[in-house]
């Protein structure tokens, strides 16, 4: 029930966000496109993720969590849409030039992304018992990703200019600080893309290293570049230029996101050498680690 | 201009088109387990499981909490089982609550994770790992 508040709030924000744009501005940039597929993909996937009311999926239980599991890999990859737009749409008024966001490459990449939005999901389900072609698809389509990855490492050797960095010093900290987070985030699907080592990393603590930890890095540094490049144009004394909170944020996070790992490799090794232990062996034994990390 | 703006709508189109009939085969298709679908009973213990959020603490193939075991195969475990499962839901432990369900409704959980059970295995420790990264898992 809780669920049809939340689409309604998403329903009324799509009508006001295509009502606004369609007709009325010409020749999208990315980010538009990618608002807009955010918030449709959205309305779909969390729909979806309440299939389960029905019986139809209900009574076949595999069935049941495929759908599940499906629709929580693309409702994020959803929410990515709108954040990672959010990036683009922040880095073209820095540079104040939003022709990077219409040109040949970027298309390519949010189709890519797009790709990986749609049919990606499927590593999530790798170790449900649904039936190999769906596994394969994930396994070709989540490898795609090393396209991405590649450009990202590419981009690192292009910058903005001087004065762009200076005028928007702590947008940009904020960028490039999501710049790592996505990168985190990146390689961490990508290995946990490939079959052997989702079937070791799987029900682990590195999974939430990867679904949680990198991405409130990356939310939260887009979220806060956005704000700070607000606030850029806004008087100087408005103007937030201490740099301490920044650093603690992304230390603090840094450590919580390494502890996420090693407590994941150790429940996955746990597990392997315990299969019929119970599972408060393997807190009492991590109890005086937690406090160590 | 006019000709990139189509050229990115109608792959727009393409791409929407091909996730539709995709979604459609996941929907309507078959799984690998041989499980049958759950009975009433097995629903009603789903219903708990629901209402009581026992998936906070406890996985099912691996998704949920990590204070708990993963209960997957629970019920087929020969050094767990049905009246283990039983014991310790009215029972509790250091970190679990002490819940009141009555004999009945500690029936239905039993049934809905012994239907678990049935759908596969977790972990899937006798899967065969591929040279090329590929894991054939075992089947129920």
């Amino acid at each position: 029930m809780f669920i049809l508040p939340i689409l309604l709030g998403w329903f009324i924000f799509g009508y006001n966000y295509f009502k606004s744009l369609v007709g009325k501005v010409k020749d999208w940039p990315v980010y538009y496109w990618m608002w807009g597929i955010g918030i449709v993909f959205m309305i779909f996937h969390l729909s979806e993720a309440n299939f389960w009311v029905f019986d139809y999926f209900r009574k076949d239980y595999v069935k049941d969590l495929t759908v599940q599991w499906k629709s929580y890999g693309s409702f994020v990859g959803s929410w990515n849409m709108l954040v990672y737009g959010t990036a683009f749409y922040v880095l073209s008024k820095i540079k104040d030039n939003t022709n990077i966001a219409r040109g040949r490459v970027t298309f390519f990449f949010f189709f890519l992304g797009l790709t990986n939005l749609m049919f990606g999901w499927a590593h999530h389900a790798y170790i449900l018992p649904t039936l190999p072609w769906i596994r394969y698809v994930a396994y070709a389509v989540s490898m795609t990703e090393w396209i991405i990855f590649i450009r990202i490492i590419y981009g690192w050797r292009k910058s903005l200019t001087p004065r762009e960095k200076k005028e928007n010093s702590m947008a940009y900290m904020f960028i490039r600080a999501s710049d790592f987070w996505v990168f985190a985030n990146l390689v961490m699907a990508l290995l946990m893309s490939i079959p052997t080592l989702n079937f070791f990393t799987h029900g682990t603590h590195v999974t939430v290293a990867h679904s949680m930890g990198t991405t409130i890095g990356i939310n939260t540094c887009i979220l806060l570049a956005s704000v700070s490049f607000i606030l850029s144009k806004l008087e100087v004394k408005h103007r937030p230029t201490r740099k301490l909170p920044f650093y603690m944020f992304n230390g603090s996070l840094f450590v919580f996101w390494i502890t996420l790992i090693a407590m994941g490799l150790k429940k996955a090794v746990w597990e392997l050498n315990n299969p019929d232990g119970h599972i408060g062996e393997l807190h009492s034994e991590s109890a005086p680690y937690y406090i160590r990390l | 201009m006019h000709k990139r703006i189509r050229q990115n709508k109608l792959t727009l189109m393409i791409f929407i088109t091909v996730c539709a009939v995709y979604t459609v085969i996941v929907y309507s298709g078959k799984t690998a387990s041989s499980a049958p679908y759950l009975s009433s009973q097995a629903m009603e213990g789903e219903k708990l499981w629901q209402d009581n959020n026992c998936a906070s603490c406890h996985q099912i193939y691996g998704l949920g909490g990590y204070l708990g075991d993963d209960l997957t195969n629970v019920i087929s475990n020969p050094h767990k089982g049905e009246n283990y499962v039983k014991a310790f839901l009215n029972a509790g432990s250091k970190s679990m609550p002490k819940f009141n369900f009555t004999e009945e409704e500690k029936e239905q959980i039993v049934q809905f994770l012994s239907h678990v059970d049935w759908t596969g295995y977790y972990p899937n420790v006798d899967a065969e790992l591929g040279k090329d990264g590929w894991v054939s898992i075992k089947y129920k």
